[in-house]
């Protein structure tokens, strides 16, 4: 194969000096210039390519991928078309969301990951798509047909609340979705959950602090700019290492859940800490499961109809998905594709002047035997899409 | 982004199976995976550690031709101007 494994991987190095944290090193062998091979094929075979090419977010990559053809094409499919791909998107995030909270957190910590919870999650999941699009073909642009079985749906997501009641909530005494601090103070010490175990072990070693930084959530895009920084010649750039109006942000279920009363009361002791974060982790699943009812709502009440424009011969989408927030995007020419660009929440949350390096530079490190445990948690908080290998030393200076 | 290269089970041994893509081998779980495993299958993977997906021959052929034509034309290593700040 040209050039080794493919889908590259993160390292992140942390070096320690007199007790803190000198320097956070991140580099990555992610392949980002995929998104331009896509140039030069026909629009449908384009999109058809991306739930080939993304294995963690296929759908979120094909919705945002369809979002901006349509807008390049001039044409907003009709409003239960868009509620049914928001449903596949989040029921996408929803997977990979318990994924972190019972696999990967779990296993940050000791604890054996709920892997008979993950594997029925992810049955139930699947069974959504054809649920809502019988055919296969559902990423069609202007839309496919959508024959949703609203029974069946219902009995689905049923079943998924009831498949992650026992694994991240707990009992439904214990309550959720912890609007009140109270509630969630009572849910953490009392839950006998893998999610809850996760966040206790932060509280209880001390390190619901840990990665804190002063850095904000992305704010909402204004379309125009957005789309001019990703048809620059700088756009490369731009998706490797993006700002917003020179500021880098951070994406994903922290940033959306930031102004919740539980989120807003956990910031003010302990920052965007481990704590925070994996709570807001906690919360979005119960977000997500409600989005996802919503969805199905929308797609009975609203029927609407597709609207046609003018076509732009250029358009963007963007589509919030488990990592963050996805931008795509695309100039047309003759019904193919000119250009195509790519904005990963990756990018934002593992950017050199990202969370992760801002929440690790200059932290006093109490006991060094936790730096490694403390950081694969923060890692694991953000996401990345792909493997991290994380290498601690102290200053060579001190070697 | 997370690319969804297949691997091709070499080895099968219990819950676990020895796969490959490319000149790569890993140790990967079955553990999230409703199908049965066999050696010369073919797998998608999740965080290089854990088998999410069973494909076809015929789906992992048409990937790989893929993924050589993309990685021909924009080899993944170093594409991502991300720097080391140490050494």
């Amino acid at each position: 194969m040209p050039g080794g494994a493919g889908e590259g991987r993160l390292q992140i190095r942390i070096e320690i000096h007199h007790g803190v944290i000198g320097k956070v090193a991140l580099s990555s062998t992610r392949p980002l210039g995929l998104p331009a091979a896509l140039a030069g094929r026909e629009l449908s075979a384009a999109l058809n390519l991306l739930p080939r090419l993304f294995s963690l977010c296929g759908m979120a990559q094909t919705v945002t991928g369809l979002t901006a053809v349509e807008t390049a094409l001039g044409f907003t499919p009709a409003p239960p078309q868009i509620a049914a791909r928001h449903i596949l998107v989040a029921a996408e995030a929803l997977e990979q969301t318990a994924w972190q909270l019972l696999l990967e957190g779990p296993r940050c910590i000791g604890v054996t990951p709920a892997f008979e919870r993950l594997k029925r999650l992810r049955s139930l999941i699947a069974a959504l798509r054809p649920q809502l699009f019988p055919d296969p073909s559902w990423n069609r642009i202007g839309g496919a047909q959508l024959q949703p079985d609203q029974v069946g749906l219902a009995a689905t997501l049923t079943a998924i609340a009831e498949c992650l009641q026992p694994a991240i909530w707990g009992e439904p005494a214990l309550g959720q979705p912890w609007q009140e601090r109270r509630d969630f103070e009572d849910w953490l010490s009392r839950a006998a959950t893998p999610a809850a175990a996760l966040l206790r072990q932060v509280q209880d070693c001390g390190l619901a602090n840990f990665g804190r930084c002063t850095i904000q959530p992305l704010p909402t895009f204004d379309p125009p700019r957005l789309a001019q920084r990703l048809a620059g010649d700088d756009s490369q750039t731009f998706c490797a290492q993006p700002d917003w109006e020179g500021v880098v942000h951070e994406t994903g279920a922290l940033a959306r859940r930031w102004n919740e009363p539980l989120i807003t009361a956990l910031r003010t002791d302990h920052g965007n800490g481990l704590l925070t974060r994996w709570a807001a982790r906690a919360l979005e699943s119960h977000a997500l499961l409600a989005e996802l009812r919503e969805g199905l709502h929308t797609i009975v009440a609203q029927p609407g109809a597709a609207v046609g424009a003018t076509a732009t011969g250029a358009g963007l989408g963007v589509v919030e998905c488990a990592r963050g927030r996805l931008a795509h995007w695309v100039a047309v020419a003759a019904g193919r594709v000119s250009q195509y660009r790519i904005l990963a929440p990756t990018e934002w949350n593992f950017h050199p002047d990202g969370p992760l390096t801002q929440g690790l530079i200059e932290t006093r490190i109490g006991q060094p035997a936790l730096i490694q445990h403390a950081a694969t948690l923060l890692v694991a908080a953000l996401d990345p899409c792909v493997g991290f290998d994380l290498h601690v030393r102290q200053s060579p200076s001190l070697s | 982004m997370c690319i969804a290269i297949p691997a091709r089970v070499i080895k099968v041994y219990g819950l676990n199976a020895l796969v490959e893509r490319y000149s790569e081998q890993l140790e990967v779980s079955l553990l999230l995976l409703e199908e049965t495993v066999a050696p010369g299958d073919y797998l998608i993977l999740q965080a290089r550690a854990w088998a999410v997906e069973k494909i076809t021959a015929a789906q992992a052929r048409e990937a790989y031709r893929l993924f050589d034509e993309l990685f021909a034309a924009n080899p993944p290593n170093g594409v991502n101007p991300a720097i080391w700040l140490d050494d």
